[in-house]
């Protein structure tokens, strides 16, 4: 499960405010303070001790200007150093910084001193492994031979049996974090398809992406031309209408925004073009979204036999950059949106030079000292890009590729992958008994991504006020 | 009669760091309460500008709730109407 509402994102986003506020103010001297400011003498430290707390703090800090723990080769190097060369997400998406890992024990069920060592021990009859053993009065699980089937957990009455997650690999849906050597936890690059769901549910806090907002902050700086490409999900983000989000992204020097809404009409156009031909063969293996860069990237990495149904749609994104360089050929052009694995998608484009969240995008609005309800309404489009809206949420490719090709279409539609929504979704691969598979890494769609700034219900309740 | 007052710090800085939920508060509110409370949105109320004080921020009847979250705003709420201080 993500933590929904909990200190780590409310910090890393706090961090992010005072590194964007000080380079925007050119006084990255003062980056070496924030974690004493965080963490002055005197208060309770949320680990062994505040030395440690404010360790933690320089690592994430590093995290967010670019730099993972070893990149560190002096460690008196000061975090203004590392803010005056801050480098984005490029090299570093996703940082996992073992200072902080907690290093928890590895997912099992442990007895707690609730047991009472009755005498109908219906951990120790049920268990189909004969892993349960009573010492000194109290139940005892082998984990040599203990299955992990959970039925002792589910059969003691005095609820003595715990589950004891290692929160970061229960989440993950590829299995691309695991203990190396040295007892931390680690992340495969290779494996790893950037969902983002490890850094939301490490309670520690310890996964951190890197941003690209203080290399954005910069060139604005420096006058040139950097244009704001913004994913359909903003809608929500913030208790304010479209129009004066819009006009706060203006106020913090984005010289010119462009909706990505408009290219996820021209992606809803295209890829109901490639359903037409699909739809004519005998036998429709079904037509898989291209838009989730995640479920891209997780076919890729993982169902490769799958590569062929993909959509060759490029995503919204990179079609609304092919619209910008049109218009803005020597702009810098950053993607501003709720998710992580954008990132990733936003390095393989060569239009794309930045990719920004939604957290990133509030923390700088904040760091300008910005009101969002204050903000001169601005708008884009005389036409809105409504197929194309449609986009941020789970169902609304699918409804926007029906609508255009004017007919009901057999859709399998996956919000949120986890290892339950890919076994089904195997299932149903094999089944071919879809015409569309509308894949979205999480759940509720994009205004459920890994870094936004209100949950997907709230966003939607905000729409419709 | 007098209501209760809560105000919700809508400003964007409590907005990004926690209180997105908070203007919702309406929606948890206990079906008997709702007559006696009355639950207005502000624009940035100015705590945050001092560095020490923890958003998001609400006032139930003019006393500051910091870190605010719907679950400590009830229970100020709960503490008010038991007392009966009604706004002045
Ligand atoms: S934004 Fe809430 S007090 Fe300033």
């Amino acid at each position: 499960m993500a933590l929904r509402k909990s200190n780590t994102s409310i910090i890393r986003k706090d961090l992010m405010i005072r590194i964007f506020r000080l380079i925007l103010q050119e006084k990255t001297e003062e980056l070496d303070r924030i974690p004493l400011l965080l963490k002055p003498r005197g208060r309770d430290p949320w680990r062994c001790c505040l030395h440690k707390d404010r360790a933690v703090l320089k690592y994430k800090i590093m995290s967010i200007l670019g730099y993972a723990e070893e990149d560190e080769t002096d460690e008196l190097t000061p975090l203004s150093w590392y803010g005056e060369h801050a480098r984005g997400s490029q090299n570093r998406y996703l940082n996992l910084i073992s200072e902080a890992c907690s290093n928890c024990p590895s997912a099992s069920y442990v007895v707690t001193n609730l047991c009472r060592g009755c005498e109908a021990r219906p951990c120790q009859v049920n268990c189909p492994k004969n892993s349960i053993t009573f010492k000194n009065g109290q139940a005892f699980i082998d984990t040599e031979t203990c299955v992990s089937c959970g039925l002792c957990m589910r059969n003691c009455p005095y609820n003595a049996i715990q589950f004891q997650p290692r929160p970061c690999e229960e989440v993950c849906p590829v299995n691309a974090i695991s203990t190396n050597a040295e007892g931390h936890e680690e992340i495969d690059m290779e494996k790893c398809i950037l969902c983002g769901r490890c850094m939301q549910s490490c309670p520690f806090g310890a996964i951190i992406p890197s941003s690209d907002v203080p290399q954005i902050i910069q060139d604005i700086k420096s006058e040139t031309e950097v244009v704001a490409i913004v994913a359909p999900a903003i809608a929500g983000q913030f208790r304010a209408p479209l129009e004066q989000i819009y006009g706060a992204i203006k106020a913090v020097g984005f010289t010119s925004l462009y909706e990505v809404a408009e290219g996820a009409e021209l992606t809803a156009r295209q890829e109901a073009d490639e359903l037409v031909e699909l739809l004519k063969q005998s036998e429709n293996p079904g037509l898989m979204s291209s838009c989730c860069p995640a479920w891209v990237d997780y076919v890729e990495k993982n169902q490769p036999s799958w590569c062929s149904s993909i959509s060759h749609t490029p995503s919204p994104m990179v079609l609304s950059a092919i619209e910008v360089r049109k218009i803005h050929p020597n702009a810098k052009i950053a993607f501003i949106g709720p998710c992580l694995a954008k990132k990733g998608e936003a390095r393989k484009d060569p239009n794309v030079n930045y990719a920004m969240s939604f957290e990133e995008l509030g923390a700088l609005i904040v760091a300008h000292g910005v009101e969002v309800a204050e903000q001169d309404p601005y708008s884009l489009n005389e036409n809105v890009p409504e197929l194309g809206r449609n986009f941020a949420l789970s169902g609304g490719v699918a409804q926007s590729v029906s609508t255009l090709l004017g007919m009901e279409l057999k859709v399998h539609q996956v919000s949120g992958l986890n290892k339950e929504t890919i076994r089904q979704l195997k299932r149903a691969v094999k089944d071919k008994k879809s015409d569309f598979f509308e894949v979205m890494c999480c759940e509720g769609g994009c205004v459920g991504g890994a870094q936004t700034l209100t949950s997907a219900s709230e966003s939607v309740r905000i729409i419709n006020s | 009669m007098k209501k209760h007052t809560v105000v919700i710090c809508t400003g964007t800085l409590c907005h990004v760091l926690g209180g997105s939920e908070l203007p919702s508060l309406g929606q948890s509110l206990p079906e008997a309460w709702r007559d006696l409370v009355n639950i207005k949105g502000s624009p940035c109320m100015g705590y945050c500008k001092d560095g020490a004080m923890q958003p998001p921020f609400v006032e139930v009847n003019g006393e500051l709730i910091q870190e605010a979250s719907v679950s400590k705003v009830l229970d100020c709420l709960e503490k008010h109407i038991a007392h009966g201080t009604k706004e002045k």
